[in-house]
Formats: C-alpha cells, structure tokens, sequence
C-alpha cells in the first residue's frame, strides 16, 4: 500500500485528471520493485570518505558560510554535546567546550564593544545638541595632555638627544617663573617641557621616572 | 549462554534523535537513516531514471549529499521528505544531463511491468511506463518537482509543502497543473 491510494483534494473541476493520475499510479505500481541488494555497502563506502561530521565542525562550517541560522543550531548542538548529549568522546567534548567558551567571549566582547560605541555615540549626540562648552574643554583638556606625554614615548626616541640635556637643566631651572609652572614637578616625572626629546639621557635607562635625578647632577 | 550471530533489533528512533546522532560523528547512525530509506530514495531515481545502475548512482549521490548538508536540516518536515527531494533534484539533473534518450528496458531485471505473463503485454506496458516517465520528465518546474515527489517519491501534499517551503495551497496548484500538462501530453489519459 501507498499513500497514492488515497486520492488528493485537488479542488472542483479534477475529475477530468482522474486518467492521469490512473497512469502516473500505474507506473508507480510498476516500478514498486527491491533495490538492489548491493547499493547499501556502496552507499556506506562512499559516506566513509566523507569528512565526520562533529558538531565543532558543523559549526565552524556554518560560520564559513555566514549562515546564522545554521550556525545558532550548530552552537546549540555544540551545548548538547557539552551537557553530554550525542555521540562522542571526552576529546569532542572538550573541543566543544573550547569553543562555546570562544564563542561567548566574543559575542561578549562585540557586545560591549557595540554597548560602549553606541554610548559614545549618544554622548556625543547629547553634547552636539547640548552646544559647546568652551570653559569645560578649556579645563579637562590640558591635564590629560602632561599626563599622557610621560608614557608615550619609545625609548628610542630619547637617546638621539644626549647633548640637549645640559643646555635644558640650567635653562628650566633658570626660568622657574615660566606660565607652564608644571614644568617644576613633570620634570621630577622625567618631562620638563613636555617633549620626548628633552629628557633623552636619562631617559635612555628606562622610563619616566629615570630623568629625574640626571637634571638634579 | 546464547549462541549464534546477535540478532539486531530494529529500534526506532526520531528523526532529530538521529540527526544528533550523525551529526556528533556517530556514522553507525547515518548507516541506520541509509538502511531506513534507501529504498524510497532508489526507488524515486529509479521512476525518473529509468535504469537501474543510473538510479544506483543517484542513490549513492543523494545520501552523500545529504551527509554533507545534514547539519542544516532543520526539522521542520521529516527526513524522509527532505532526503526524497534531494534524491528527486539529483535524478532530475542526471535527465536533464541525458536528455531523456535513455529508455527503459523491458527485459531488465527488475524493470517494470515484468511480472506480466504475456510478452506482448510487457512491451505494451513497458511502452506505457516510457511514455509516462518521458512525460513528467518534460514538465516545466515547478510542476514536475511536485509530480515526482507526490508520485514517485509517494509523499502526501502536506509533506511536499514541508520538503519544499511552499504553501499547501500552491503544491495543490501545482500539482493540479502539472497533472493537466500531462494529460494532454499523454494521449490515452482520458478521463
């Protein structure tokens, strides 16, 4: 029996495709025949040369093809596999494991990333419309400017000036009333002028707070 | 103490039990999806083929294509139906790669229409089984994917929209034209 034998409900006005349907179920009934006996060992020869199928695989597959669909029911067969459901060894499940872990931290890190974007995004929309604000850029924008410049140069950058350090101490020390008052305590941080160049030698052993001691000599 | 080859029982299991299965790496479950509906699936590349060894090739095909896209099987129609439109698809390629030029051979093993006792009436019928498989062979698609599959692969309307995403609405119509088509292009399938 098959499900030929019970007739489709093609809608008013099909009686006249009754002939057909007689020949196609005819023909049907005709070819109801055994397959050949030796097609299943050959069919599971040519799977065998297949690639296995893991989920890891079906995953990272998906990801290939930027198919989120398939890569959402990929990952959910990647935590099936990890809460130990399916086929599968220790190893598979570690390997899935690893890459649930890899998943969730990236997902977090784009969702943070696209949290604190968006953020910056609206702040920025807010200050536009709130309009300027000339007395608050005035105040908060030198600060971070000293503060910053003691960290960012290479040490590289340092040595090519060993001979300007002479000339630099007496003339900072000499100038003690200079409007960049600053100058006094950033050069204890190895930064008289705020230029990388200026504290080269003793800038040469290391870091910011190696100058220091060489402009006191 | 028992003696003798172990008997295998046959267990059923769902069809997402055993696409879990086959894709966490359990081979042993695919040979059991092969053994399930090899059958069905030679015997839809048989009725659009018309030879055996070429829907023995189409079979081989479509269960290694279905191996390779099994893990984007979504489970909103059976595994059955998904295989059969696979196994259809294949067949219908390798007609449109021959052209249709290969008949059907009446005195092969197997071939329809065989167990006949009058030989007369084996080549008649054997005719017959030509005319219709050329028949659907030559419709135009969509119409021929929905006949093959209603037909050949013997799966309900209901199923046919699960396989393909269509409405059940639109495989009835469908299914309706390409049956029209077909009556005028077979002489004798009057009413």
């Amino acid at each position: 029996m098959t499900r030929l034998d019970r007739p489709d409900d093609l809608g008013p006005g099909t009686d006249e495709l009754a002939g057909v349907r007689r020949d196609l179920e005819a023909y049907v009934r005709g070819t109801a025949h055994a397959m050949p006996p030796e097609l299943l060992p050959r069919v599971l020869i040519a799977v065998a040369h297949e690639a296995p199928l893991t989920p890891p695989a079906n995953f990272a597959r998906a990801i290939a093809a930027l198919a989120p669909r398939d890569a959402a029911r990929a990952f959910g067969a990647l935590l099936a596999v990890v809460g130990g459901r399916g086929h599968g060894g220790v190893g598979l499940r570690l390997r899935a494991a690893a890459l649930v872990v890899a998943t969730i931290v990236v997902l977090g890190s784009a969702a943070a990333g696209a949290t604190i974007g968006g953020a910056q995004l609206v702040h920025g929309w807010l200050v536009t419309q709130a309009g300027p604000s000339p007395t608050a850029t005035d105040l908060v924008s030198p600060t971070p400017v000293h503060s910053l410049h003691p960290a960012t140069p290479a040490p590289a950058d340092r040595t090519p000036h060993p001979s300007t350090r002479p000339s630099e101490g007496p003339h900072a020390s000499a100038e003690p009333s200079e409007p960049v008052e600053s100058a006094g305590p950033s050069e204890q941080d190895g930064d008289p002028s705020g230029d990388p160049g200026d504290d080269g030698p003793g800038g040469s052993g290391g870091g910011a707070h190696s100058p220091g001691p060489s402009s006191d000599d | 103490m028992p003696s003798g080859a172990p008997v295998r029982q046959p267990v059923r299991v769902t069809d997402d039990e055993l696409v879990l299965a086959i894709t966490s790496g359990d081979r042993d479950a695919f040979a059991t999806l092969v053994e399930r509906e090899a059958l069905m699936v030679y015997r839809v590349c048989y009725r659009v083929l018309g030879s055996v060894s070429d829907a023995e090739d189409a079979a081989q095909e479509t269960f290694v294509q279905a191996y390779r896209a099994l893990a984007t099987f979504r489970g909103e129609g059976s595994l059955a139906g998904w295989l059969r439109r696979i196994a259809t698809r294949q067949a219908l390629r390798e007609v449109g790669r021959r052209r249709l030029t290969t008949p059907l051979d009446p005195t092969a093993p197997g071939a329809p229409f065989t167990d006949a006792t009058d030989p007369a009436r084996v080549l008649m019928s054997a005719q017959a089984a030509e005319d219709v498989r050329l028949a659907v062979g030559r419709l135009p698609e969509p119409y021929r994917e929905t006949v093959v599959l209603r037909y050949f692969g013997e799966l309900s309307l209901e199923e046919i929209a699960h396989a393909t995403g269509r409405p059940l609405g639109t495989v009835k119509t469908h299914l309706r034209r390409g049956l029209a088509r077909l009556r005028d292009a077979l002489p004798g399938s009057v009413a």
